[in-house]
């Protein structure tokens, strides 16, 4: 990526490799699903407009090629998170993340496809009439999600891109750890959510996949920061990402002792040993603590976000965007008749528990507990970090199973899916995964301490 | 812990219908996985204040003036309209 865009800086002819890269783009895609829409013809133009400005303004990003998940705001183009209920959504606005890789000089290429609003861990369970990505080395492997078609297109794809993804609990990471790529969750409110559209607001991170390490140091560079248009997004000054990469001299690691128990595959656990092994080489610090409140994870986790959900889905109701249908009933039927036609399975079942956990009898024994519980595990965080600079652990307790496997799961053990990340997702902390022999190792960091993750980088 | 009874009544609420092999599915999947979230009842959180963001945020308040926003046009670019407002069925 770094040379491809030094050449674009200095006269590289990026309408040809725009060009080359879109056709290569549509390919891929024909057997491997992993776009919802290709913007070719825009993409060329925005290629042309870059040109015409890179020798006369140094674009930090010029004429790179970058795809975003289907559930953030593109304007002008189908945005839909992958759900049946937002077909034919055309947003007359870009995400603030999508404006600033334009900003950058980044070339859009198109949408990537992804579990319906973000609704699962596998890559399996997009909405009615969307296909489920095929793994980039196995087709009848699964992706991992919901950054699914993110997650599988930056590995395929040959040469310099990046893609834009969204985690509540794991998006990012879990098709980073299957696909074998780099996947970067910032710390909760670093990166701001407008145009996203939203699965869980307290939980909801945009983030960089890419191949590696210091290309996601790049992204987050041009992304991060405070948008006013966000008023969660954070005034915490943004620093220099690339001048931590590779700084592991000193690094004190403190692997979490829950996440290697049993249950995590074992060739996972060796992978990320050795990882770390050959860290503690190159002068890090290897110790392993103790996080007991990790095992509520996926309980508190799930309450909270399907809670969340189950509210931010109620804005689609076939009448400010997306489906809508004949009115000549009362608001009620209405509301009833499109989202029972439009939405897909998976989304049903999270929107009816959400449901369930906020309903006057049962929030004070559900929502209202988790949120409490979702404190102790920030509060243990917080002390682990008082005597290291990463905790590290397996990104995913499974390697990607086949597809047809994947479908006969119960929801529960669907949901079991995302117990390591669930964590620092509820504890909105930074952290990344990086590939480990067929896995993904996960580092996490302090809030705001994203230069840590950027230390883990071994040349 | 999920009786069908309680099942119609998150459904009505949730803006629902769910046909009767929906309903069949979903009865005992919705059981298992909210019999496994009620395990945090156990979790002793006595003094412990309720985490609604996992970061503090500052709650600085913006100037109240007015500023560029989405033209009528473009707000009522994707939905149904009618005489400049966005359609909807009958609310009463």
């Amino acid at each position: 990526m770094k040379d491809y865009i030094q050449k674009m800086q200095t006269g590289g002819d990026i309408v040809s490799a725009i060009t080359a890269f879109v056709e290569e783009s549509k390919k891929i895609n024909e057997d491997n699903h992993y776009f919802t829409v290709i913007t070719e013809a825009q993409a060329i133009e925005q290629a042309k407009n870059i040109q015409k400005q890179a020798l006369t303004k140094k674009f930090p990003l010029a004429g790179l090629p970058f795809t975003v998940k289907d559930g953030i705001c593109v304007q002008g183009v189908e945005t839909t998170a992958s759900s049946a209920i937002l077909k034919g959504y055309k947003p007359v606005f870009n995400a603030t993340a999508v404006q600033r890789m334009i900003d950058a000089g980044a070339i859009f290429i198109g949408k990537t496809v992804q579990d319906e609003f973000g609704f699962g861990a596998l890559g399996i369970t997009q909405g009615k009439g969307f296909q489920a990505p095929k793994h980039p080395d196995d087709p009848e492997l699964c992706c991992g999600g919901s950054s699914s078609g993110g997650g599988g297109f930056t590995k395929k794809i040959p040469g310099a891109h990046a893609s834009l993804g969204e985690s509540t609990g794991g998006s990012i990471e879990a098709p980073a750890a299957f696909c074998g790529v780099v996947g970067l969750c910032p710390t909760y409110s670093r990166v701001s959510r407008y145009g996203l559209l939203d699965y869980g607001t307290s939980l909801d991170k945009i983030g960089p996949l890419t191949k590696t390490l210091p290309e996601a140091a790049t992204i987050l560079q041009v992304i991060a920061g405070h948008d006013k248009k966000d008023e969660t997004s954070s005034q915490e000054p943004v620093p220099d990402y690339a001048a931590s990469l590779g700084n592991i001299k000193g690094l004190r690691i403190a692997k979490i002792k829950e996440a290697f128990a049993e249950g995590v595959d074992e060739s996972i656990k060796n992978s990320v040993h050795e990882k770390l092994t050959e860290l503690e080489k190159q002068g890090a610090t290897v110790r392993e603590v103790s996080l007991p409140s990790l095992k509520e994870g996926i309980a508190t986790y799930f309450t909270i976000a399907l809670s969340e959900a189950s509210t931010n889905l109620a804005k689609y109701c076939g009448m400010r965007y997306g489906q809508s249908g004949s009115m000549n009933t009362s608001f009620d039927e209405y509301f009833t008749k499109i989202r029972t036609h439009h939405m897909g399975e998976e989304a049903k079942r999270r929107v009816l528990i959400g449901t369930f956990a906020r309903m006057a009898g049962y929030r004070d024994a559900f929502y209202n507990k988790a949120l409490k519980v979702r404190t102790k595990i920030i509060q243990e965080y917080k002390q682990a970090f008082k005597a290291c600079d990463v905790l590290s652990s397996p990104t995913m307790p499974i390697l990607p199973p086949k597809q047809t496997e994947a479908h006969n799961l119960t929801p529960l053990q669907h949901l079991m899916c995302d117990v390591l990340t669930v964590g620092p997702n509820l504890a909105g902390l930074p952290h990344v995964s990086v590939p480990a022999g067929k896995a993904g190792i996960m580092f996490i960091a302090d809030h705001f301490k994203e230069e840590e993750l950027f230390r883990t980088h071994a040349e | 812990m999920i009786t069908q009874d309680v099942l119609d009544k998150v459904a009505k609420n949730a803006r629902l219908t769910l046909t009767k092999e929906e309903a069949a599915q979903f009865l005992p999947q919705l059981d298992e996985v909210l019999t496994h979230f009620s395990t945090l009842q156990d979790v002793d959180t006595e003094g412990v204040e309720p985490s609604f963001l996992p970061v503090k945020l500052s709650t600085e308040m913006r100037e109240d003036l007015p500023e560029e926003c989405l033209t009528q046009e473009e707000a009522l670019k994707n939905a149904q309209s009618k005489n400049g407002y966005i359609k909807g069925p009958k609310s009463v």
